[in-house]
């Protein structure tokens, strides 16, 4: 029911009426407690930049809706939560979609905990890039920060202690990542054809993920450990032909073990995350059109694919095969850093935050991430006014190619169920050679969010 | 006999009433540090509670905005106790739960939950000054108050609303804190704190609280249903209010701790 089908209007229909039917079928006053919550964005985004294809636009709108029903009975030791959401998107970019961020229902028996159906679950300590968070699909139709996730189906027990809780997954259903259209800003080019996406386990969608974390703090100290192994939630994309018209995704499989950790001193939060990953794309053999013979210039373009390469057909004198040059990686990576506060700045009520964080990928120039070899650094002003005025101003510099991002956010709260919020971000000095960067270089962005609270 | 009668009765007297002028002579801060040990002591053995809290924030001009939360409470001997605070109003951070397993000594231990990402954040606890929820209340107003977190001075006795009261200054053990010092007026009957002076590093007249529309519960809690927090530098108020008091709910360290921050809705 979360599939990547249900982006269908009718199926979104259908979901729309599943919900309202849960809703009828259990009456108000068989809940001890129940509350239903709403949110409305409206998004204005400005390009200022000529788009680097013609099919992309300078200006586009949408809007999104979120709405929570949550109910519970057995003194709140049983409960479910209904999240569904919907962005309507102006422009045709193929941002429309409808997801449930949440089903499910959770049971709490004592120490243990049962959580049946899709939930949003987060792993991590670091602000800027969640390495080690893994259990949910990123919506990439949705902000650039990859904050916004896929509702996840999963099986999730949760034993909790004094010093910690620790929680088993079973998820059995993949969700892929989606991304725009030709009409869409911050996109490859050509564009990635969701829908031919492909799987190193013949399971595809269907393959049963699992993990496992302990989380816990010790005095001033709050760490994780987890192991998952499962589908990789980001894909890598390889072309359809040569010269290419799409890019397809192909998930691998993915061992991975991570650490998370942070020290809280005084003011300081000192921040780790590292994971070691196994992954194993080894089922990726295709013939593509285009490709008929094994010379260095195909050899060469299929390598700037992200490490493909191409080897003679098979015995039956077939067209030559794609696939990864190096189809089991084992890598590690790693980011950390510190946040500092300095309280009642100017002599006002005013708190100031410095966040700096580092990020390393041991693929190097290879990896599949803008965030190889990074620094960012930020500044965070809260008001702690009537209306929670709010800044937050960084840069992500990469020490490599030397390309800078820029990103500021502004955000008020207008009256008790209003808030504004401004966005804006720079991409500059961009190296060709950071390829990831290279994509986005002309989608410089001011963004306006309006959103309302019911 | 008469004479003698008279003479044993002052000596009696001087007998048993001279070592306590003398005690309270040699000690104010003994005997202020008696009164916030009974009033400590009175009050314990509530275990659990839990309530509803409205805010109201009015600025220098009159306008107003409103808070709401809901706090949990849960009883730890031996240390600070653990709170559990959800907001519910303004709308933008509802969801948003804020746990603290305070100390007696050192540093409190807070993680906020922020429900948008699912995350549960350890915070740093030290921005003890910083206004709760932009009122005129710092968070260290609304913290667990323990008997270790101050150095205590017995003032004198004084009718404040028409009850007789214990005038305490306490100071703050911390040298973070805002405050330089607190005057509270304690009542003698029940030993509830009816008002506090907060004065700020400059020793100069920050704010002033006052407690009222108190209530007791399970024939011994104290609890006040509404504090008024007045700054005196900006002219701005806050109004916090408390309803649906509850006790002994039969919580325990299981609802408070990161799993349980993490589904509350």
């Amino acid at each position: 029911m979360i599939s990547r089908g249900f982006t269908s209007g009718g199926q979104w229909l259908a979901g729309c009426l599943l919900c309202a039917g849960l809703n009828l079928s259990l009456p108000a006053h068989s809940f001890e407690s129940s509350s239903f919550e709403t949110e409305i964005n409206l998004e204005l985004q400005v390009y200022t930049q000529d788009a680097a294809h013609s099919a992309q636009k300078d200006f586009y709108s949408g809007l999104t809706l979120q709405t929570q029903w949550y109910g519970e009975w057995d003194d709140g030791n049983q409960s479910l939560t209904v999240t569904p959401y919907g962005r309507f998107d102006a422009d045709g970019s193929g941002r429309s979609h409808a997801d449930f961020r949440e089903l499910n229902w959770l049971g709490v028996f004592g120490s243990w905990e049962v959580l049946i159906g899709a939930s949003r679950v987060f792993w991590g300590k670091t602000e800027l890039l969640h390495l080690v968070d893994i259990i949910n699909q990123t919506d990439g139709l949705e902000n650039l920060d990859g904050e916004d996730k896929l509702g996840q189906p999963m099986l999730k027990t949760t034993w909790t202690t004094g010093t910690g809780n620790l929680q088993l997954f079973v998820l059995p259903w993949f969700r892929e990542r989606l991304h725009v259209n030709e009409k869409g800003r911050f996109r490859s080019e050509p564009v990635v054809r969701d829908s031919r996406a492909m799987y190193q386990s013949g399971a595809e969608e269907r393959h049963v993920d699992a993990a496992i974390r302990w989380e816990g703090w010790w005095d001033a100290v709050d760490y994780g450990v987890a192991y998952f192994e499962g589908t990789q939630r980001n894909p890598k994309f390889f072309p359809d032909a040569l010269p290419p018209t799409g890019l397809i995704p192909f998930y691998g499989q993915l061992k991975q073990f991570s650490i998370d950790a942070q020290y809280t001193a005084e003011g300081w939060l000192w921040k780790l995350e590292a994971v070691y990953r196994k992954e194993d794309n080894s089922a990726l053999a295709v013939t593509l059109p285009g490709v008929t013979a094994v010379t260095p210039a195909t050899a060469a373009i299929l390598q700037g694919f992200g490490g493909l390469g191409v080897s003679p057909g098979s015995s039956f004198g077939g067209a030559p095969v794609v696939s990864f040059v190096e189809d089991q990686p084992e890598f590690a990576a790693a980011t950390g850093g510190f946040e500092y506060s300095f309280y009642g700045v100017f002599g006002t009520g005013m708190d100031l935050g410095v966040v700096g964080e580092y990020m390393w990928d041991g693929r190097g120039k290879d990896a599949e991430t803008l965030f190889q070899d990074d620094f960012f650094i930020a500044l965070r002003l809260a008001g702690n006014d009537i209306n929670d005025n709010a800044l937050l101003a960084g840069v992500v510099v990469d020490l490599e190619y030397k390309s800078r991002f820029f990103s500021a956010e502004y955000s008020r709260r207008i009256g008790n169920s209003m808030k504004l919020s401004l966005e804006a971000r720079v991409l500059d000095h961009v190296a060709t050679e950071d390829r990831f960067a290279a994509v986005i270089e002309r989608d410089d962005l001011i963004q306006f969010t309006l959103t309302r609270f019911f | 006999m008469h004479k003698h009668s008279s003479l044993s009765f002052l000596f009696v007297t001087a007998v048993l009433f001279l070592p306590l002028l003398a005690t309270a002579a040699q000690s104010a801060a003994e005997k202020g540090l008696a009164i916030a040990i009974e009033a400590d002591k009175r009050d314990e053995g509530w275990t659990d509670s839990s309530a509803t809290m409205t805010m109201i924030l009015r600025d220098a001009y009159g306008k107003t905005s409103t808070r709401e939360m809901r706090s949990k409470s849960l009883e730890v001997a031996d240390d600070g106790d653990k709170g559990l605070i959800i907001f519910d109003e303004p709308k933008d951070v509802r969801g948003t739960a804020l746990l603290t397993f305070s100390h007696t000594t050192g540093d409190d231990d807070q993680w906020l939950y922020l429900p948008a990402l699912k995350r549960v954040k350890r915070i740093s606890s030290r921005n003890k000054t910083g206004p709760f929820m932009s009122s005129e209340f710092a968070y260290e107003d609304l913290g667990s108050q323990e008997v270790e977190k101050y150095t205590y001075t017995y003032i004198r006795d004084e009718l404040y609303e028409a009850q007789p009261c214990f005038v305490i200054d306490r100071v703050p053990v911390d040298e973070k804190s805002g405050y330089s010092r607190q005057r509270a007026w304690i009542d003698q009957a029940e030993y509830r704190v009816l008002k506090v002076e907060y004065y700020d590093r400059k020793q100069t007249l920050l704010k002033t609280l006052t407690l009222h529309d108190y209530k007791q519960y399970a024939n011994k809690h104290w609890r006040a249903g509404r504090l008024e927090m007045k700054n005196h530098q900006t002219d701005k108020h806050t109004t916090l209010s408390f309803a649906e008091y509850r006790f002994k709910q039969g919580m325990d360290d299981s609802d408070f701790n990161q799993s349980a921050l993490k589904r509350l809705k």
